[in-house]
């Protein structure tokens, strides 16, 4: 469930395409695309004491690296500022001590380089976990996209051919 | 040893890593670029191996090319499709530069709570 990607892109070139190709083709749309980047930690903490440390500005800023603000409520907005820069913040969810999600992007485009990010709790005995993933909104919009044309594919439309 | 990629910001996907993010996203192409890894290929050969029709191929095969994964060479009469890696690379890029940032910010956080819940309030 957990996969971490913690193989460098090294050596030829070829040879971590082959891989990732690979790895690529056994990804379904159920799972998320390819793109994604995740890590999960456990934390010495319950998830209430989590959840102010990921919505309080002071403690946010001292762990994400770089001057946060965030408002912890669906649509709110924020900040960034960490070593590449300066970034917009938009808060997707906020769920309090279980899941936050936001997306954020370079400060001087649209959006155009938007990730998200999606930050779950989970209770676990003496702490929490915390799963994290990171993904290119292009890549969720396509899968998006993806899936609605399969329901359609489901619902009889024919798509190809 | 890999080159290293010209001027890239890999924290920010930039608007060609965009294009291959989202061409990356759809599992047919996935299956397509899986398939150019191991050989170059013509549509029909891809078609072959795939459930869906050459004309749905060819569409798929445009989207890759606009994204720099694949490029087409003539031989004669056929079009063969060969794996073009560098914008590989850089999307790779841009995963290995993000998870290093959240293998940090977990790090950090870990150590703003492990130090901080017996003095609080």
């Amino acid at each position: 469930m957990h996969n971490e990607h913690e193989d460098p892109p090294t050596e030829d070139p070829r040879t971590d395409l082959c891989k990732w190709a690979q790895a690529l083709s056994d990804t379904d749309l159920d799972g998320t695309p390819g793109t994604t980047v995740r890590r999960s930690a456990v934390l010495p903490a319950d998830p209430d004491r989590v959840w102010e440390a990921l919505t309080h500005d002071v403690e946010l800023s001292a762990w994400l690296g770089g001057a946060a603000h965030l408002d912890p409520r669906p649509d709110g907005a924020g900040s960034f500022v960490g070593p590449d820069g300066r970034r917009q913040v938009r808060v997707r969810r906020a769920e309090p001590s279980r899941r936050l999600t936001w997306r954020w992007w370079p400060h001087d485009d649209d959006g155009e380089g938007a990730s998200e990010v999606d930050l779950v709790l989970v209770p676990i005995p003496g702490g929490t976990r915390i799963d994290v993933t990171e993904t290119p909104v292009a890549a969720t919009a396509s899968v998006e996209w993806a899936l609605r044309l399969e329901t359609l594919a489901r619902v009889g439309v024919v798509l190809v051919g | 040893m890999s080159p290293p990629q010209p001027a890239q910001n890999p924290a920010h996907p930039t608007a060609s890593a965009d294009a291959v993010f989202a061409a990356l996203a759809d599992p047919t192409r996935r299956a397509v670029l899986s398939r150019l890894a191991s050989a170059p290929a013509t549509a029909t050969e891809l078609a072959a191996g795939l459930p869906i029709t050459r004309q749905a191929i060819a569409k798929h095969l445009a989207v890759l090319a606009d994204a720099g994964l694949v490029e087409a060479h003539r031989h004669g009469r056929e079009t063969r499709y060969h794996v073009t890696p560098e914008p590989l690379s850089a999307a790779m890029g841009w995963m290995v530069e993000v998870g290093a940032a959240w293998d940090r910010r977990l790090a950090r956080l870990h150590a703003l709570l492990d130090g901080g819940t017996a003095g609080e309030g």
